[in-house]
C-alpha cells in the first residue's frame, strides 16, 4: 500500500447558508466537549490515547494535529467567528496523488462503508473525511465513540487500500 | 436553504443563560439519549419534523420515516439490543437513476461539500448518507444541529443536482 499522507490539507469552504445563525456562542457545559472550547476537544483526544496537539490553520482558526497509526490526521474547526465560537469539526486525512486512487475507488469505499467519506480533490489528492456538528456540545462518552469510529474506519481504510491498490 | 424551525432552536440556545437550573423538556441544554429509536422519533417531532417509527419487513430492525425540504428520508438504527438500545444511526435518502448521474458528479459533491455523502450504487441510483454515534448522550441543541445539517445539506444537494442536470444539457 503506497498511499502517502499529505502534511497539510487546504481548508475547504464548509459553511451553512446562514452562517450568522450557526456559531455556538453558548459557553460549553460542564464536562462536555464543544468546538467553541478547543481544549475540550484536545483533552478528549488525549484521553482516547491519541497524540493530539492544538494548532492553528492558515486562517487562524483552531485545528488539532494528530500523529499516529495508521495515518496522521487533522481535525479542523468550522463555523468560527474571529476564530472563536466554532460550530463544527471536520476530521480529515489527505493522501498524495496516486495511480489507482480514483473517483471510482472513492465511490466504492463510499458505497460499502459507514461514517467516512472518500473523494478525489481537484489536485488529485485522495481524501477521507468525517464531519460532525458540535453546537450545544456532546458528552465525553459520545465524543470518545465518535473518535473510535474515526480511528477504526481509518484502520478499515488501510485494509481497503492494501487490497484495492495491490500491484498498482 | 430553509432553516426556519431550526433557527428557533439555535436562537433559544443562544439566549439560554442558566443551564444548571433547567433540565425539563424543551430545554435545549438538556442531555438526550439517541440510542432508543422511540426517543429519537419524539426528539425529531420536538425539533419540528414528522417522525413515524417503523420496522423493516425483512430484518425487523427499527427505522424512522421522516421528511425534509418536502422529500422523504429515513433514520436507520444499527447494532440494536433491547438492553442497550442502538449504538449508531444513519440518515438516509435515495433518488432513482437519472441519465446525468455519474461517478464524477458524486465526486464533485463529495470533494466540495461537508456532512452529506452521496453514492451511485450498482443500479445507477443515488444514495445519500450521514452517520452519527448514539453512545453516550448529546445536548438537545446538538441533536437539533445534526438534523439541521442533514436538512440544509440535502437542500444544497437539490440545488447541486439541478445545476448538474443543466450542465449535462438537460438530460432528464
Amino acid at each position: 500500500m503506497r498511499l502517502i499522507v499529505m502534511s497539510v490539507a487546504a481548508v475547504m469552504l464548509g459553511g451553512r447558508a446562514l452562517p450568522a445563525a450557526a456559531q455556538d456562542r453558548v459557553p460549553c457545559g460542564k464536562d462536555l466537549v464543544c468546538a467553541n472550547a478547543p481544549d475540550t476537544v484536545v483533552q478528549a483526544m488525549i484521553a482516547a490515547r491519541l497524540q493530539a496537539k492544538l494548532a492553528k490553520d492558515e486562517s487562524g482558526d483552531p485545528m488539532v494535529e494528530v500523529t499516529g497509526e495508521p495515518y496522521r490526521f487533522d481535525v479542523y474547526f468550522y463555523g468560527c467567528e474571529k476564530s472563536r465560537n466554532c460550530d463544527s469539526l471536520r476530521f480529515e486525512v489527505s493522501f498524495a496523488r496516486e495511480d489507482g486512487a480514483t473517483m471510482a475507488l472513492a465511490n466504492k469505499w463510499n458505497a460499502g462503508h459507514r461514517f467516512l467519506t472518500a473523494a478525489v480533490k481537484d489536485n488529485g489528492n485522495f481524501v477521507l473525511s468525517y464531519d460532525i456538528g458540535m453546537i450545544g456540545g456532546t458528552t465525553k462518552r459520545n465524543f470518545a465513540d465518535t473518535l473510535d469510529w474515526w480511528s477504526s474506519m481509518l484502520g478499515e481504510a488501510a485494509d481497503f487500500f492494501a487490497k484495492e491498490l495491490k500491484g498498482k | 436553504m430553509m432553516r426556519s424551525s431550526m433557527m428557533a432552536v439555535a436562537l433559544a440556545a443562544a439566549i439560554w443563560t442558566v443551564p444548571a437550573a433547567a433540565q425539563q423538556k424543551g430545554d435545549p441544554a438538556r442531555m438526550v439519549d439517541l440510542s432508543r429509536p422511540e426517543n429519537v422519533a419524539k426528539l425529531l417531532q420536538e425539533a419540528g419534523y414528522k417522525a413515524e417509527l417503523k420496522k423493516h419487513d425483512n430484518t425487523g430492525d427499527p427505522f424512522i420515516a421522516s421528511a425534509a425540504n418536502g422529500s422523504p428520508f429515513t433514520i436507520e438504527f444499527y447494532d440494536c439490543s433491547p438492553a442497550k438500545g442502538c449504538t449508531s444511526l444513519q440518515f438516509f435518502s435515495w433518488y432513482s437513476k437519472k441519465p446525468y448521474y455519474s461517478i464524477p458528479m458524486t465526486n464533485r459533491w463529495n470533494a466540495q461539500k461537508r456532512f452529506l455523502r452521496i453514492v451511485i450504487d450498482k443500479d445507477g441510483d443515488l444514495s445519500t448518507w450521514m452517520d452519527i454515534s448514539t453512545i453516550g448522550k448529546v445536548s438537545f441543541s446538538n441533536f437539533a444541529d445534526t438534523i439541521d445539517w442533514w436538512q440544509s445539506m440535502s437542500g444544497d444537494l437539490f440545488t447541486f443536482l439541478a445545476e448538474e442536470e443543466k450542465a449535462a444539457g438537460g438530460k432528464k
